[in-house]
């Protein structure tokens, strides 16, 4: 009983999401407002449950299934933060329909939970059902927006892709079962110790699993999916698609690659690798091709929300630098990235869907002189995207400084240079969107508004994100040390 | 010093309401925190001693502890005279956008973060700060160029930040390979310089590189994307061409001697065996852009590019001074930063003020004839200004431009006289430019444009009046700066030989 108490911020978030649920069921109107806040409130509880309990007691709980350490609680409070700025963002955001809001906030409220649980959990079979619960609840917010045909279609093309990836994840944990007899991960790292695996199942062990985290991070060969889908799913929506996918992502890599395919080194705080396969080739590889594809696919968007997708395909492959090099830093380096992604990717969605909407087009060409009409607003995306591509004073030139230091610790030079090459190009795909936003000639946008004003509280939530973001670099220390703590209680 | 002009920005962009006391007091609390900072600046550099080469006002306080990232800030005599030539320009620039209508704020925000960032470059001990605060400083100019620019000023903002960023990118490669390459890791400038990198190598794509070589190669790169170096000038052409007056300025009179001093200060410091091996290269490159520079200058009609040009054969100057690795050359590199970004920021703020009074850009129309001509009559104060700020760029006695000329001039003769005499006479045809320039502006007769032209308003003479009096004061007795710089400078050539 007492194990269940480690699951107090997971069954808050469920309560609260059986409230809302009952809530939709029988109230129509504007009382539905209030959903939007009673989740919140919800949300918000869960995370001061989650801050009280941090750093107590840790281990396995609920006969294995579970592992309560710092890595399961940088993940819960990774979650709940960005849930929050999700209901925060569609609260403000003024664009879907009140009766339609409850559905959303659910969908969101449903996605914190499989997040919150894919951190956490030891047992793999608790992980597929996150993984699915995840995958479910973010087709659905794709496509929220049912009377647009791309939507439904962004939504068809994730769940394909989805179902896809989470049979391959179905199939590696099979290869693993029947290696090892167990399903929980410790244990199967203990029976793989004892009598490795051949090369091969390794090896086909290994892509099956790196496939899933592939497709839910948006990595190179699974990443097809990701600038049709950011076009297609509302844009209240597509931030917190983004980054809750990315979250459930790297919760399961780093969980399951530094648990089942690695080992403890001779340092602390340095892992090798378990077996013969050197599968940190493989990452390596893939975080180049990430990088440079997503590079190339950012430099040719003409749609705004597409460019950001590919941007967030670059920053996929950044945070898997941090994977290869195998210690403490570099994925303390993904974490604070992290972070980082959470508030900025949030963020620019958000002012995305302040000023898309009202524009009424997304494209590059017709936006010219919107920089004239919403100042603050554009200043604002710039400053996101800003952290995003790496660009100073943001803290994402922080975040890509320790990501790409990991690379060149690492003697991979080739990927470092690749890391900064493909930086400069997104960095000129996004001056390419400032040009076309500054463009000076407002006729060519087709409303008639003389500007898109933003409401007092749209302006404080913006701000509150941009700071957030700001002390996130001042205190870059304290974030970084968060996190290198996080991994400490990674057990075996 | 660094958190005045932030400050400032903050609080004058809460004075909202663009009309009345609430913008007055606006820009008036953006010039007060640019002046303080610039009196805080204008103090370190009065008070420190000459026979140090020792840092002044240094802090430190650990950043990013796991890596090494530390805010160590200080003063030497190397960043002293940059540090002065910001004190002296930042506010100025702040009055001369005074009467600026929309936007205003906007403006004296970016040109406080500008002041900030440049500052904070020329005072950072440590190289991630350097690289941060550098970074930052290429960000307000696209602003300010794309907002407040002329007709096709979004391609050249556009210009200005792809070659800024792909310039921020390589230095960002070289200082992740520096730290990466040294045992402890570290960025603090202290413990980086004196020739740790000599053989050291690393693997790249199966062959062995030279760390000193490659990160000397990507610093200097990201220099000659940042400054206008032949022939990575174009976006700085253009830029001089689109942008505000004081955004010409701030480009050419501050950012470009800030990059060069970094150029100067870390090749110097972290490279000293692979820079006397660069150091005809480095010549070579000073002495194209020298000629290249001057060649251009003879064909353009616009004041503009002619002040872009003008400033390219400088920076070829400065750079051959750098390369000849002589004390005197050195030294006069130095002087020269400051006498340059003096000199440039007066005659970019005369282009921007010969704009307001609704003239062209043009001093010149399509068959040579001058547009305007006769200026000195009507406008004395105006044509006196120019010609002393001219002369300093050409470098006649009695001003700052001749002290740095003559010291540049004696140092890379013992070192090349052959490059420096073609040097010599590029420099001949820029005096050329400069004078045809200066005679179909203000003599001659008075055409039909020139009946429009004011002379300089108080305002006016309040911004020109501090650039033409250091320009002087620095000319007649330069010996308190070189003093101060010599020490500093000497200790870090001693490294290279």
């Amino acid at each position: 009983m007492s194990d269940l108490a480690h699951l107090l911020p997971e069954g808050v978030i469920a309560v609260t999401l059986g409230g809302v649920l009952l809530s939709e069921a029988g109230y129509y109107g504007e009382r539905t407002r209030l959903v939007t806040l009673a989740a919140a409130i919800g949300l918000a509880t869960a995370l001061v449950q989650t801050l009280i309990a941090y750093g107590q007691v840790s281990g396995p709980a609920v006969g294995g299934a579970i592992m309560v350490d710092g890595l399961s609680q940088f993940f819960r409070v990774l979650a709940i933060v960005t849930g929050l700025l999700a209901i925060g963002a569609v609260a403000l955001g003024g664009r879907l329909e009140a009766e339609n809001r409850s559905e959303y906030v659910a969908l969101v409220l449903t996605t914190t939970l499989g997040t919150c649980l894919a951190g956490m959990a030891a047992d793999s079979l608790l992980t597929f059902l996150s993984l699915l619960v995840v995958n479910v609840s973010l087709n659905f917010l794709a496509g929220f927006s049912k009377a647009n045909a791309r939507s439904s279609e962004a939504a068809i093309k994730r769940m394909l892709f989805g179902i896809v990836s989470s049979l391959l994840f179905a199939y590696g944990v099979a290869i693993l079962f029947a290696q090892t007899r167990s399903l929980n991960i410790y244990e199967m790292h203990r029976a793989l110790t004892a009598s490795p695996a051949s090369p091969a199942a390794t090896l086909v062990t290994f892509l099956l699993l790196f496939a899933t985290v592939c497709y839910l991070i948006s990595a190179f060969p699974m990443s097809l999916w990701t600038p049709d889908v950011m076009e297609g799913s509302p844009t209240s929506a597509v931030g917190f698609l983004s980054v809750a996918s990315r979250l459930t992502g790297f919760a399961i890599a780093i969980r399951y690659l530094l648990v089942v395919f690695s080992t403890k080194g001779s340092e602390p705080g340095q892992w090798v690798v378990l077996g013969e396969v050197h599968w940190t080739g493989i990452v390596g590889g893939v975080a180049g091709a990430t990088m440079g594809v997503g590079a190339w696919l950012a430099l040719r968007q003409g749609n705004v929300k597409r460019l950001i997708g590919c941007l967030g395909i670059v920053q996929a492959g950044y945070l898997l630098l941090g994977l290869i090099v195998l210690d403490e830093v570099g994925v303390a380096a993904i974490l604070y990235n992290l972070v980082l992604d959470a508030f900025a990717l949030s963020g620019a969605y958000f002012v995305l869907s302040l000023l898309l909407d009202r524009a009424g087009t997304e494209e590059f060409g017709r936006l010219g002189g919107l920089f004239h009409r919403a100042m603050p607003e554009c200043i604002c995306l710039f400053l996101f995207l800003a952290s995003i591509v790496g660009l100073p004073p943001l803290p994402g030139f922080i975040g890509k400084f320790t990501l790409v230091g990991a690379a060149v610790r690492h003697s991979q030079f080739f990927l470092a240079v690749l890391a900064l090459v493909s930086s400069v190009l997104s960095i000129a795909a996004v001056a390419k969107l400032a040009y076309s936003l500054v463009g000076s000639d407002p006729t060519r946008l087709g409303t008639g508004e003389a500007s898109l004003g933003i409401s007092r509280a749209q302006r404080i939530f913006l701000v509150a994100l941009i700071g957030s973001l700001v002390l996130l670099g001042v205190f870059a220390e304290s974030v970084l040390g968060w996190a290198g703590r996080s991994l400490r209680f990674i057990l075996w | 010093m660094i958190l005045f002009p932030l400050a400032g920005m903050f609080a004058q962009a809460a004075f909202t309401g663009a009309a009345g006391q609430a913008r007055n007091l606006g820009r008036w609390v953006a010039l007060a925190s640019s002046l303080m900072s610039s009196l805080l600046g204008i103090a370190l550099v009065a008070t420190m001693s000459s026979h140090s080469p020792e840092l002044h006002a240094a802090e430190t306080y650990p950043w990013i502890g796991s890596y090494a990232i530390t805010y160590a800030m200080g003063a030497d005599g190397v960043n002293a005279l940059p540090i002065l030539l910001i004190s002296i320009v930042c506010p100025l620039l702040i009055v001369a956008e005074w009467d600026r209508g929309k936007g205003i704020r906007g403006m004296h925000g970016l040109l406080l973060l500008i002041q900030a960032a440049l500052l904070g470059t020329a005072c950072a001990q440590d190289l991630f700060l350097i690289c941060f605060f550098w970074a930052v400083s290429a960000i307000p100019f696209y602003f300010l160029t794309a907002i407040w620019g002329g007709a096709s000023r979004e391609m050249a903002a556009f210009h200005g930040i792809v070659s800024a960023v792909l310039g921020n990118a390589l230095f960002f490669g070289a200082i992740v390979l520096i730290y990466f390459s040294i045992d402890p890791h570290t960025f603090l400038l202290r413990d980086l310089a004196g020739g740790k990198f000599a053989g050291k190598t690393f693997a790249f794509l199966g062959g062995e590189v030279s760390t000193e070589g490659a990160a000397l190669l990507l610093i200097s790169l990201s220099i000659a994307l940042r400054t206008p170096v032949w022939p990575l000038h174009g976006w700085f052409v253009r830029k001089a061409e689109q942008a505000p007056a004081s955004v010409v300025v701030a480009s050419a009179a501050l950012g470009t001697p800030i990059s060069l001093y970094l150029f100067l200060k870390l090749s110097y410091a972290l490279f000293p065996e692979m820079i006397s091996r660069c150091a005809h290269a480095l010549v070579v490159i000073g002495c194209i852009n020298v000629i290249a520079g001057s060649v251009c200058a003879l064909v353009q009609s616009g004041l503009r590019t002619l002040l872009a040009f003008v400033c390219l054969s400088e920076v070829g100057l400065i750079l051959m001074g750098i390369g000849s690795l002589d004390s005197a050359g050195v030294v006069g590199a130095e002087f020269q930063l400051l006498c340059l970004g003096l000199a440039l920021a007066g005659f970019g703020l005369f282009s921007g003020i010969l704009a307001d009074r609704g003239g062209p850009s043009e001093f010149r129309g399509e068959g040579g004839e001058p547009i305007f001509g006769g200026l000195v009559g009507r406008a004395p104060a105006m044509a006196i200004v120019v010609g002393i700020v001219m002369a300093s760029l050409l470098g006649i006695p009695g001003l700052g431009g001749f002290v740095g000329h003559a010291l540049l001039l004696i140092g890379g003769y013992t070192v090349h006289p052959i490059v420096l005499m073609l040097a010599g006479f590029s420099l001949i045809l820029a005096t050329y430019c400069l004078f045809s320039m200066y005679r179909s502006l203000f003599l001659g007769k008075a055409s039909a444009r020139s009946n429009g032209v004011a002379d300089l308003t108080l305002r006016e003479k309040a911004v020109l009046l501090p650039l033409v009096g250091a320009i002087v004061a620095f000319g007649v007795y330069p010996a308190p700066l070189i003093e101060l710089v010599r020490p500093a400078l000497i200790t870090l050539l001693s490294t290279v030989k």
